[in-house]
């Protein structure tokens, strides 16, 4: 089958979908540009229920399975080590951004390092149902080389996943940390947090530093991982990584980019 | 003049039904060709074939929806049309086009199930109806009514560069989904 032959083809697909395309616009400035803040942009890229999703945990109390973190600057919020139970999809639109705008819009640290510690963990701010509650995952990283910011190499970091970790879930736009594991080796790019990296909910407020010093802005640009000799990123997002087979290729684009930065 | 006073025409065989057509879907089915052709008189031309085709296919069809049908049939026209004058003149932007769609195509069909348009186009739909409506949309708009990069990243508000994004994994997720299929037969 060629191209031509296909486009043909999709001439017969359903008349009601032709319709809807036929008039379907979005109106100029309608489109936020940034979906949220800095903050909520991680807490936004996974675990928000789609129409029909549902999560069955469950429900612990802290002591009970569910380790309680310290959340010395929050309120109004809990968080526990915990294991989600059941799959769910969910769903959030990424913002967009050119391979440029990925290393230079966002003020990202850039290292290489190794995962040595994986925990999940649900998060909890007290008026959501069973179905509500929200999980996310803790990576501790030994970093290994620093490309930008203000970690060093030696240094153990914790950087907060906007999804659990290792289970058979599918969460939209979660593909590429979804798949790190202890002992994965990867380049990160997350965002350091500071006081105004606040996740709220009702009148709860969870400083995303009290979780871990850094962030992943979304599930899927901002890591690359090496695995079974394979990369694994968003290679939608990173054209000029085509045909890049690892974590050096990777480097030397973070070169190139941090050079003309 | 509602569409299904324009087929009442058609199937009274009164002329007026081309003109009522051309006056409600001259422009629309003038944009399709446009955008496949890239030449103006090309496109002109086709339409006329494109009222003719009609005027043969009703009766005995009864379109249940009009621009659907017209839309389908200039697409046809104009990928004949372009067939012949691809030879002589090649078309960048209709080649980019095609050659995007190359990438849908899964890998191990079998001459019967590349036969089974029907088959197909119904995979296709069933793609696309899981979609959000952004996405489908943008993906019809590019591969069935033919808008150029820079034509979607207006209508959907969006930069160039997340238009070939999006249309990007688009294009991955249905030869996988292409693929799945083919294999459950």
């Amino acid at each position: 089958m060629t191209g031509r032959q296909l486009f043909s083809i999709m001439g017969e697909v359903e008349d009601s979908m032709i319709q809807e395309a036929e008039t379907y616009r979005i109106l100029k400035g309608s489109r936020k540009k940034k979906i949220m803040g800095k903050a909520l942009i991680g807490a936004a890229a996974c675990a928000l229920l789609a129409a029909g999703g549902w999560l069955a945990f469950r429900a612990l109390g802290a002591g009970e399975n569910g380790n309680s973190l310290d959340l010395p600057n929050s309120h109004n919020v809990a968080a526990y080590y915990a294991e989600p139970e059941s799959g769910n999809t969910a769903m959030a639109d990424l913002p967009w951004f050119t391979e440029e705008e990925l290393f230079h819009g966002e003020n990202t640290d850039i290292f290489r390092g190794k995962v040595t510690s994986l925990k999940n963990i649900r998060v909890e701010f007290g008026e959501e149902t069973l179905e509500e509650l929200q999980y996310r995952a803790v990576a501790e990283i030994q970093v290994d080389k620093v490309y930008r910011g203000s970690c060093t190499p030696g240094q153990t970091v914790k950087v907060l996943l906007p999804c659990p970790a290792g289970l058979a879930l599918w969460i939209e736009d979660t593909k590429t940390v979804s798949q790190m594991e202890e002992g994965t080796e990867g380049i990160f790019m997350p965002v350091r947090y500071d006081e105004t990296d606040v996740w709220k909910e009702g009148d709860g407020a969870l400083q995303l530093s009290d979780l871990a010093e850094y962030g992943f802005l979304d599930g899927e640009r901002y890591a690359f991982l090496e695995k079974e000799g394979k990369l694994i990123y968003a290679d939608w997002a990173y054209p000029s990584l085509e045909s890049s087979s690892g974590l050096e290729d990777v480097e030397a684009l973070i070169a190139r980019q941090l050079a003309e930065g | 003049m509602e569409d299904q006073e324009i087929i009442r025409l058609f199937w009274a065989r009164t002329e007026q039904a081309i003109q009522e057509t051309d006056l409600k879907y001259g422009k629309f089915c003038s944009g399709i060709a446009l955008r496949i052709l890239k030449d103006r008189q090309d496109a002109e031309e086709c339409v006329d074939d494109v009222y003719l085709a009609a005027w043969k296919k009703i009766p005995p069809a009864k379109p249940d929806c009009l621009p659907a049908f017209l839309g389908r049939i200039t697409r046809n026209i104009a990928l004949d049309c372009y067939d012949k004058k691809r030879a002589k003149k090649r078309e960048h932007g209709t080649l980019v086009l095609l050659s995007e769609l190359e990438e849908c195509i899964p890998s191990g069909m079998t001459p019967e199930e590349e036969a089974d348009a029907n088959q197909t186009a119904r995979w296709i739909s069933s793609f696309l109806s899981e979609q959000t409506a952004e996405k489908r949309c943008m993906f019809l708009r590019r591969y069935w009514y033919g808008d150029s990069i820079a034509e979607l990243a207006e209508r959907f508000d969006s930069s160039e560069e997340r238009v070939k994004s999006v249309l990007f994994r688009l294009r991955k997720s249905l030869k996988k989904y292409l693929e799945k299929e083919g294999v459950a037969i």
